[in-house]
């Protein structure tokens, strides 16, 4: 990896905003979407990118989209290496607030959705992009989001035996 | 929400149409960061700039450079009685303005037990920077890192030399 430029106050700033601002919903992305990457790493190592690129951010209409492209790119990498990889592996110990039961029996649910589906579910209803946010930034039709969103909602209902 | 619902109208924020998808949305709610986690990434922004492009901590070997050099810099400004000199000295290493931005990193990391083979092997990298530039025997402050984080005497660790020798040489030359 080659070193990054310095950073401008404004790009600096821009970063440490997004830090703020928009980590937690990249965060939330990485742990739901690839339960098999360590979401923290992952987050570090998106936002490690993020600052060497920081003009190409800085010039994106929307930093969060591009961030989450980051955070995908860095996941999808990660799962292709090795299982000894530096970013995949057994989730660190964390300290957070347990679920309830209820909540649990759903995260376990949307656990064992299709990966595809899984992501869009994820995409829209954790990070809360729109549709058209969605289906940009996976490169699939508009269609075939909601498509897959449907799907997903109804395999959900079906695993958890909730009826419409 | 259903699909034809969302086909007709909302295309943008996600409202959930009924208690299923209200339980969905609280299930898959994003959480704060932690405060460590936060404070990583603001020390990794923080670390960006200067430090990556020094030709003398070039840790290539490690995912984790800014943090990385963040804390070799701070054990060289540790190890040097003058760190203000360093932006007069022909070396150059750091700038006024580096090393402002390494203190305000180090300040933000949290030095976990983790990283102390990356910091032996930084301090070892550091220690040689030192006797370099300036022939002085370690400081207290630096016997203190070293106590603090059980890390062998420099001068007695790998005596094949630092995994960051070919950085040094090329500085050397």
């Amino acid at each position: 990896m080659t070193p990054g430029r310095p950073l401008s106050v404004e790009q600096r700033a821009l970063l440490e905003r997004l830090v703020r601002e928009a980590a937690p919903r990249v965060h939330a992305y990485v742990r739901r979407a690839f339960p098999r990457v360590d979401p923290d790493e992952a987050l570090a190592e998106t936002f490690f990118r993020a600052a060497q690129a920081a003009p190409g951010l800085e010039r994106s209409p929307d930093p969060v989209l591009y961030l989450l492209r980051t955070a995908r790119t860095v996941c999808l990498r990660s799962l292709q290496r090795p299982a000894t990889a530096e970013i995949a592996g057994d989730p660190p110990a964390r300290e957070e607030a347990v679920p309830s039961a209820d909540l649990e029996e759903m995260l376990r649910a949307v656990a064992e959705l299709p990966d595809a589906q899984r992501e869009v579910v994820v995409l829209r209803i954790s990070v809360g992009l729109s549709f058209e946010q969605v289906a940009e930034m996976l490169g699939i039709p508009l269609g075939t989001a909601l498509s897959r969103m449907h799907a997903a909602q109804r395999r959900l209902r079906e695993l958890l035996g909730v009826k419409r | 929400m259903n699909l034809e619902d969302e086909k007709d109208a909302d295309l943008g924020r996600f409202e959930p149409g009924d208690d299923f998808d209200a339980r969905l949305q609280a299930a898959l709610a994003p959480a704060r960061l932690s405060v460590g986690l936060e404070q990583r990434l603001l020390g990794q922004i923080a670390a960006h700039p200067g430090l990556l492009a020094t030709p003398v901590i070039r840790l290539d070997q490690y995912r984790w450079r800014p943090l990385i050099a963040g804390i070799a810099a701070t054990l060289l400004l540790c190890t040097i009685p003058r760190p203000d000199s360093l932006q007069y000295s022909s070396d150059a290493l750091f700038s006024q303005r580096e090393t402002a931005e390494i203190a305000r990193t180090v300040a933000l990391l949290n030095w976990e037990p983790p990283l102390a083979p990356a910091i032996e092997d930084a301090a070892r990298s550091v220690e040689r920077i030192r006797e370099r530039l300036s022939g002085d025997t370690p400081s207290e402050n630096y016997r203190f890192v070293h106590d603090d984080w059980d890390l062998p005497p420099a001068a007695d660790a790998h005596p094949g030399g630092s995994s960051l020798g070919p950085a040094l040489r090329n500085t050397d030359a």
